[in-house]
């Protein structure tokens, strides 16, 4: 728990690198707020496999949300890949070629609109 | 209580190989007057705890037999016990702790359990892993039985005993291909001077890390699988890695597959970071990424080694590729909502619950 904010969750994870003195970006300090807003771009990217969404809630927590609109509350990554799997229906696996293609597919889509 | 770290050495090896030999002469050197020695017991008879039986009184041995199916509760106990007496001056101040494991033993559970245990990591140096392998048997052993590889693979230091017995040069090779890091020392245990491994037990200066050059195919498809479904191959990237679309791979890919990434150790050149940082991961464990001040010449480029079990190389670098690629592309939706506010509330399993509002100077 934060002891300032007393948000559950405050701990620190090994992707963590705001608030990390060795990390920086060009000399200057990282935001926790802008690397949680980059982290959730990442993962939505990837979590629309899954038709599922996912949100930063309260710069403490992720919320997923499926389809059919059921919720689940994680605090770092090792529990978004979990509940993704639940609330998505299948296994996350990174070397899946399925979603390797679709990945690939939406970086072309995107290139072509650019 | 002083904040003085405590080294840390596993001595690992298959049953025979020579763990007790090596442990027995190490403890007779004078400059290791100060270590204290916890000795995994196999069974109802200590024959390992007879041999060092001349260090009795600095000798833990953790009851229940193997380390690694009881090992979480008894080593707590272990530590809390070693580390209250050093405090309160039962037992001598003690700067290095040997752990024994026994033969049949794989190391990866000791050292999640040292990874996480408040004592081991407030008070221990990183525990650094030495696996005696048997020059004669060591080659089939390796082949035949799965812990004797996990050994091999855990290993920072390989030693290869009896080597005036065997025929070393094919079991080199062996190693090599099973862990491309570790340096190997031919050593007869019976007959060499201590002092030749000593210097083995020396802390490793910062300038001689990280051990991430080595001998593996550069390019992943070339890499041959080994005893146990077990291969090694490298994956590098000119380009600079975005920290958290590494972070988002790596997570992933130890969820689905950790128990089959058996190590993976790596330098990374992190966008924005000036030096280097290096990664470790053994299965499940992720070690905390350690940075260095700068390249010492070496090209800027990332580097990763991988020693997997029954997974394509190929596949993982095309997975490492396509999500090295996407923050390329999501650069490009800068301001999408995808901030939930505390104040907003929600609903998890059915439940309507509301968060803490954090103030905004700590959302940064």
């Amino acid at each position: 728990m934060c002891a300032l904010c007393a948000a559950l969750g405050g701990s620190r994870f090994w992707t963590d690198a705001a608030g990390h003195e060795a990390f920086s970006r060009d000399g200057g300090k990282l935001s926790i707020r802008a690397e949680r807003q980059e982290r959730v771009r990442l993962l939505n990217s990837i979590a629309a496999f899954y038709a599922v969404s996912i949100r930063d809630w309260g710069g403490s927590s992720y919320m997923l949300e499926n389809e059919s609109g059921q919720r689940a509350n994680v605090y770092n990554l090792n529990g978004i890949w979990s509940q993704l799997e639940e609330l998505g229906g299948k296994a996350c696996d990174p070397l899946e070629p399925g979603l390797l293609s679709y990945l690939a597919a939406t970086q072309g889509a995107d290139r072509s609109e650019r | 209580m002083n904040d003085e770290r405590i080294q840390c050495f596993i001595i690992s090896g298959f049953l025979g190989s020579g763990k007790s030999t090596l442990l027995r002469r190490l403890l007779a050197d004078a400059g290791s007057a100060d270590s204290l020695v916890i000795v995994n017991e196999l069974g109802e008879v200590g024959l390992d705890h007879e041999i060092i039986a001349f260090s009795a009184d600095r000798t833990v041995l953790l009851p229940g037999g193997c380390l690694c199916c009881s090992i979480r509760e008894d080593i707590e106990t272990t530590l809390r016990q070693i580390f209250e007496d050093r405090d309160a001056a039962r037992i001598p101040a003690f700067r290095r702790i040997f752990i024994e494991m026994s033969g049949i033993a794989e190391p990866q559970p000791l050292l999640c359990t040292l990874h996480v245990n408040p004592f081991a990591a407030t008070r221990l140096e990183s525990p650094r892993v030495f696996t005696v392998v048997d020059g004669v048997l060591g080659r089939s052993t390796l082949a035949s039985a799965p812990q004797a590889a996990r050994q091999a693979i855990a290993a920072d230091s390989i030693i290869i005993s009896k080597p005036d017995l065997g025929i070393t040069e094919d079991l080199s090779q062996t190693l090599r291909q099973i862990n491309p890091w570790a340096p190997i020392h031919h050593f007869n245990l019976l007959r060499q001077p201590i002092a030749d491994l000593l210097t083995l037990f020396d802390p490793v200066p910062e300038s001689q890390r990280p051990q991430i050059e080595c001998e593996v195919p550069a390019q992943p498809a070339q890499s041959h699988a080994h005893a146990h479904g077990v291969r090694s191959f490298a994956l590098s990237l000119d380009e600079s890695l975005n920290w958290t679309a590494f972070g988002t791979w790596m997570t992933m890919l130890l969820h689905r597959h950790g128990a089959d990434i058996l190590r993976v150790k790596g330098i990374l050149a992190i966008e924005g970071n000036p030096g280097p940082v290096l990664f470790h991961c053994a299965q499940h464990l992720v070690h905390p990424p350690e940075h260095l001040s700068d390249w010492n010449a070496r090209p800027r480029r990332s580097r990763l080694v991988f020693i997997v079990r029954a997974l394509s190389p190929a596949l993982i670098e095309q997975s490492f590729r396509t999500f090295m690629a996407m923050p390329e592309r999501t650069a490009s939706d800068r301001g999408e909502d995808g901030y939930l506010a505390a104040s907003a509330g929600g609903t998890v399993a059915g439940r309507p619950i509301r968060r803490p509002i954090a103030p905004r100077w700590i959302k940064g």
